[in-house]
């Protein structure tokens, strides 16, 4: 990638990648909740997300929000992340490194399975 | 297990501020060869007990969730090994600022981490605006939430959101090679 040095750089790299992007404005299929507690924080959550954002962006996923929580009491089972699909049951993960990350993108979102070996929780609080 | 990284501890305060419900966040950083400083200030309700912060049991959030608060007690034991210091500066209904320093000479300091994931994440909460000025020596650089949104939009996509991330791997690279 290119050294970006100022705004019209930003811009030329934005005119040239959002060309392919899906530009929706209708709601998304879906969610993926990091937990970003001091627990999550200390357990790597933040390569989690990365992890997450790397493995949607590289199937080209953009029916699915990446957004953040606080500490949802799972703090044994840091980085915890929640899956929330439209008319499924929502399902918690823990330990969830960046491998484990990209496994619950590749099962859970893209082919519609759950990851068993990871889940600490299934349905609403 | 605690916070590893000052990039760490950075990410835990500036949270602390967004579960807050501040609108307005502005993260300050200045690091050289011997210190890293930095400076949280937020526009959220303040806190009652500011005397308590350090406290590890002292959290505003509800119990029902957990009953500790554990991020400001791990800064002011990390920052005070490295013979540095944490303040904490609130005002109900103003906000609140924390400053922390580090001497990254002293054999306690924590490393300081990946800071471009930090910014990331945090940047990533778009109902919040973010300013962040980063400088290492003499090099700085700056990102905001409001020039983000007005060159990429809503962060959106996982394209969106990969383009952000190596902008600011990009920014902090460049500060790092100079």
């Amino acid at each position: 990638m290119p050294k970006i040095k100022s705004l019209e750089d930003l811009m030329k790299i934005k005119e040239n990648t959002l060309k392919n992007v899906k530009m929706r404005e209708l709601g998304k299929r879906g969610k993926i909740i990091v937990a970003m507690g001091t627990c999550g924080i200390a357990a790597g959550a933040k390569e989690t997300l990365n992890a997450i954002v790397e493995a949607l962006n590289e199937s080209n996923i953009d029916d699915i929000a990446v957004v953040q929580s606080g500490c949802m009491g799972l703090c044994e089972v840091e980085p915890t992340v929640k899956v929330e699909i439209e008319g499924e049951t929502p399902v918690v993960y823990g330990h969830v490194n960046p491998e484990n990350a990209k496994k619950i993108v590749k099962k859970h979102i893209l082919a519609g399975e759950l990851v068993g070996e990871l889940i600490v929780k299934q349905g609403k609080e | 297990m605690g916070l590893l990284t000052l990039a760490d501890h950075v990410h835990d305060i500036a949270e602390n501020s967004v579960k807050a419900g501040a609108k307005n966040i502005v993260i300050e950083i200045k690091e050289t060869s011997d210190y890293f400083w930095f400076s949280i200030e937020d526009d959220g309700p303040g806190i009652k007990n500011v005397e308590k912060v350090f406290d590890p049991f002292f959290t505003t959030r509800s119990k029902k969730v957990r009953k500790v608060g554990l991020g400001l007690s791990f800064l002011k034991q990390a920052a005070e090994m490295t013979d540095g210091y944490v303040e904490v500066k609130s005002k109900l209904g103003v906000g609140t600022k924390v400053l922390a320093k580090f001497n990254k000479k002293h054999i306690d300091c924590q490393p300081v981490g990946d800071l471009a994931i930090t910014f990331f994440s945090l940047l990533l909460n778009q109902n919040v605006n973010f300013r962040i000025l980063r400088c290492r020596n003499e090099n700085c650089y700056e990102i905001e939430t409001r020039t983000i949104k007005e060159y990429f939009g809503e962060i959106d996509s996982s394209k969106k959101m990969k383009m952000l991330k190596d902008l600011i791997y990009e920014l902090e690279k460049d500060i790092k090679e100079e």
